[in-house]
């Protein structure tokens, strides 16, 4: 008889925690879901294998959704010299897009782009759009004195377009493009 | 009288790492019925012969049997340990009861100990700050290596190997004892290739990356360990000192780490046991001593350790962002001393055990390389605890103590090493301020032993603490590791836990007396744990330099759950077993609140048969299916994993040579239907790496 009033004594005690505390939260309205990023109602630029040269603008044009509420955004222009790819491209005609040789190394003239946008809060869609000027000539620090600052120009070739989305609770979807500058 | 009679043989128990093994004809209900009246925690004990038969490739993968322990895959076939969903800072591993002070709040960073010296292995799952300190929130990995050898000269040889990563391995030990003096060795030596995994291809973070015969490129590598320990075991005084040395190296998985997934000029597909960059490499090196003094009812405890851990991350150096091309691959070096000593008295009286104690510990790290990640910092912290263990009566034992820390952080500010362009000038951007902190924490804890007619009832409740680790309180850079940009918060307070555990459990008298007799063990473990201010890297909507932002917030979160277990002895052959654990996590407040905590283990359940026999020495055969839950509690990044179930055998087998040579084969063969599936706890599943496919370990051991 001890044992179990000694046993109840503390299941109550461990059940009565528990549902204690998890009374204080709900968790019914959280976002499980990550944004989209996709063409809806507008025409999609860039798209895959599209070819700019140096001096022309890209007009970046993209429909942004999230079931719940968008965050921020960032886009990323990196050389792709070395042909790696990602998933998110419609890859079935990447290799007529690129160059002939891989180049093991980031040569230093190549074009470097890095830009966050913040996106005005309270929104589930949402229109990106931005201008990007594509340098004809990169700075860089000289070999030869690292103080001082030299032009190159800009480096022709394969380049990866890549735009990062967030949304509010922190999910993040990934869209890569494969570009040409130059040829 | 009858209590410090009670009391030598419950530490003779204790001692003795062959009396109580865990899934063994030989337990006793009695003995069993002992080892659970030791303490209020919920715990398990393995002793040498349960790794031995259970050999899975790695500690952690033997240990990952019990219920409520996981291993984490952390890559390169390593594993890093997991109590009841809490792992990396949040858990302490000791050696011989000191604490083992690694990097562990890294990722890919595994136990750096020599697993094949260790001769038992306690894990406590709960809170156990009274004796541990900071950390010990989700418990305590004990490791032991200190059994004082009975025998002039003994000793033994062990062949191992895995088929996935093609690992061999060879770990050879001598001990031996003269009058009161003893002494021991250990060396342990393992070679692996590149890890195997049933797919072709992988993504991660947007890239595709396809693999060559399904193997992850350049995650080979090899580990060196070595041990000697001298000592004096009298009947009042007992000293001993062990100098160990454990160096492993690593490559990463080469397609997902560093500062661009990208070709490089390495021919990686050329050897599957090479180790080309990126690689790890690390050296801990351990000196321990203890001393211990007894007279009566008194006994005194000395313990002194020093740990250095010199860690190396080397890959090829890449320019990223502002960050011109590094003149060397070696991206990071950490070199951490940390300092401990301990002591502690015990005395007994009328039917009091009172317990009392002293810590010190003093930590210092300092960092290089091109890439930063955490700061320079030094940290020391002191402690005194007092526990007393009232024995009521036979079978009822209570307990209580507390315990007072303080600490003292101090971060170095630390700058980038190369400018970047702000507005018109050229800035050397900081990464961490330099910031003192100090942080005074009470813990306490209370529990009870209760036992009668077939049943073993304990409770314990307790409070436990974990000081910010500099990464916490001082990071503000890109983790190159996974892809984005980490800020510290200077404001962390020390995260503090509240758990509640229980274990009950059922030991029947022999049910029928035909074939041997039938015995039903059943053993249920539930819990409650409170965290007022979880410490937790919060992935938030913003960008820093191209990377999404994460920052260390806390957060209330509540988690429970349970483990169960029931063995059925058949006579003397037959053991069928069912074990099964829940548990469930929720944040239940800040930015983040509703979701679950990261890694959240899906319920798993085992049912095993196994089949014992003695011929010539004792052998068994078991067949095992474990099963295991969906996951669709996530949090950002996460995705949701489905469920899977594997069929897995063991067998061991030991023989006689002769009245002093044993010859013994461990065999363990995992997912024998070589089925595809991810798991949801493992760091490979974050960037889409299955686990591995059928995998078969053997061992074969002689001692002598």
């Amino acid at each position: 008889m001890k044992k179990n009033i000694f046993q109840s004594l503390i299941v109550a005690l461990m059940c009565t925690t528990a549902l204690g505390l998890n009374a204080c939260g709900s968790d019914d309205e959280k976002d499980m879901a990550k944004p989209d990023i996709n063409n809806r109602g507008v025409t999609e630029n860039p798209i895959n294998c599209q070819v700019y040269q140096p001096g022309d603008t890209i007009y970046v044009c993209y429909h942004f959704e999230d079931d719940t509420e968008l965050g921020n955004y960032n886009i990323e222009i990196h050389g792709n010299f070395d042909h790696h790819s990602h998933s998110t491209e419609s890859n079935s005609d990447e290799d007529e897009c690129q160059g002939i040789e891989p180049e093991r190394q980031l040569p230093d003239t190549a074009w470097v782009f890095n830009q966050s946008y913040a996106i005005p809060q309270g929104l589930r869609s949402y229109v990106a759009q931005v201008k990007i000027p594509i340098p004809k000539e990169i700075t860089l620090p000289s070999k030869d004195n690292p103080q001082q600052l030299v032009t190159r120009n800009t480096r022709l070739g394969d380049y990866h377009f890549m735009i990062r989305l967030t949304d509010r609770a922190g999910w993040q979807q990934l869209k890569a493009v494969a570009i040409k500058v130059g040829q | 009288m009858i209590v410090n009679l009670l009391t030598a043989a419950l530490m003779a128990v204790a001692v003795n790492d062959s009396t109580v093994t865990l899934q063994s004809v030989t337990v006793s209900g009695q003995q069993r019925r002992n080892y659970q009246m030791r303490s209020s925690h919920s715990s398990v004990q393995v002793g040498r012969e349960y790794i031995g038969h259970n050999f899975a490739g790695s500690l952690m993968q033997t240990l990952e049997g019990l219920p409520g322990v996981k291993a984490m895959a952390i890559g390169s076939g390593q594993s890093k340990p997991v109590i009841r969903g809490l792992g990396f800072n949040r858990l302490a591993v000791t050696e011989d009861g000191i604490k083992h002070e690694g990097q562990q709040w890294g990722d890919d960073h595994g136990l750096e100990i020599d697993q094949f010296a260790i001769d038992r292995v306690e894990v406590i799952k709960g809170p156990a700050a009274l004796l541990y300190g900071s950390d010990a929130i989700g418990g305590v990995l004990s490791l032991y290596t200190n059994h004082v050898p009975v025998e002039p000269f003994s000793g033994s040889v062990q062949l191992f190997g895995r088929s996935n990563n093609e690992q061999v391995g060879l770990s050879a030990k001598v001990e031996g004892r003269k009058g009161n003096f003893f002494y021991r060795a250990n060396t342990t030596l393992i070679d692996y290739a590149d890890y195997r995994v049933p797919t072709d291809s992988i993504q991660y973070y947007s890239y595709w990356i396809k693999l060559h015969r399904q193997r992850l490129r350049n995650t080979a590598g090899c580990e060196r360990d070595g041990s000697v320990m001298l000592g004096y075991a009298g009947y009042h005084f007992h000293t001993d000192v062990r100098l160990s040395d454990s160096y492993s190296k690593s490559g990463f998985f080469a397609n997902a780490h560093g500062l661009e997934v990208r070709l490089s000029d390495i021919d990686y597909d050329r050897s599957r046991r090479d180790i080309d960059l990126p690689h790890q490499w690390v050296n801990h090196l351990k000196v321990l001593s203890h001393t211990s003094w007894r007279t009566g009812d008194l006994s005194a405890e000395l313990s002194l350790a020093y740990q250095n851990n010199l860690r190396e991350e080397r890959s090829e150096p890449i320019s990223h962002g502002y960050m011109p091309t590094p003149p060397d691959s070696r991206e990071r070096r950490f070199n951490k001393s940390t300092y401990t000593g301990l002591l502690g008295v015990r005395y007994a009286v009328a039917n009091h055990a009172l317990r009392g104690g002293l810590s010190t510990e003093h930590q210092h790290n300092r960092r290089s390389g091109w890439g930063f990640i955490i700061p320079d910092f030094e940290t020391s912290s002191t402690g005194a605890y007092i526990t007393d263990r009232y024995t009521v009566r036979d079978n009822l034992i209570v307990n209580a103590g507390m315990r007072l820390d303080y600490a003292r952080t101090h971060i170095h500010g630390y700058e980038d090493w190369f400018a970047t362009p702000v507005g018109d000038k050229r800035v050397y951007l900081q990464r961490s301020a330099d910031q003192r902190r100090h942080f005074t924490s009470f813990t306490w804890s209370a529990g009870v032993n209760y036992s009668v007619g077939q049943w073993v009832v304990k409770a314990n409740v307790g409070k436990s603490f974990r000081v910010p680790i500099p990464k916490e309180l001082g990071a503000d850079g890109v983790n190159y590791h996974i892809f984005r940009y980490e800020r510290g918060n200077a404001e962390l307070d020390p995260e503090q836990s509240y758990q509640l555990d229980a274990t009950f459990s059922w030991t029947s008298r022999p049910l029928a007396s035909r074939c041997g007799g039938v015995v039903l063990e059943v053993q249920l473990e539930p819990y409650v744990n409170y965290f007022p201010n979880y410490i937790y890297l919060n992935p938030t909507s913003d960008y820093v330099e191209g990377l999404q932002l994460y920052h260390y917030t806390q957060a209330r979160v509540l988690r429970w759950g349970f483990e169960a277990e029931a063995t059925c002895h058949v006579g003397r052959h037959w053991e069928a077993h069912l074990q099964g654990e829940y548990l469930y996590a929720r944040q239940q407040s800040g930015l983040k609140k509703g979701y679950t905590l990261p890694f959240s283990t899906p319920w798993s359940t085992d049912a095993g048969v196994k089949y014992l026999f003695d011929a010539k020495g004792k052998g068994f055969v078991g067949l095992n299916a474990h099963v295991v839950g969906s996951q669709h509690e996530i949090v950002p990044p996460e995705m949701p994993t489905d469920g899977y179930w594997t069929l897995n055998l063991s067998a061991g087998k030991d023989f006689g040579l002769s009245d002093r040579m044993r010859l013994n084969v461990a065999l363990h063969a995992d997912n024998l239907l070589n089925r595809r599936y991810y798991d949801h706890t493992s760091y490979y599943r974050l960037i889409d790496v299955p686990e591995p496919g059928r995998n078969i370990s053997v061992k074969v051991g002689l001692e002598f």
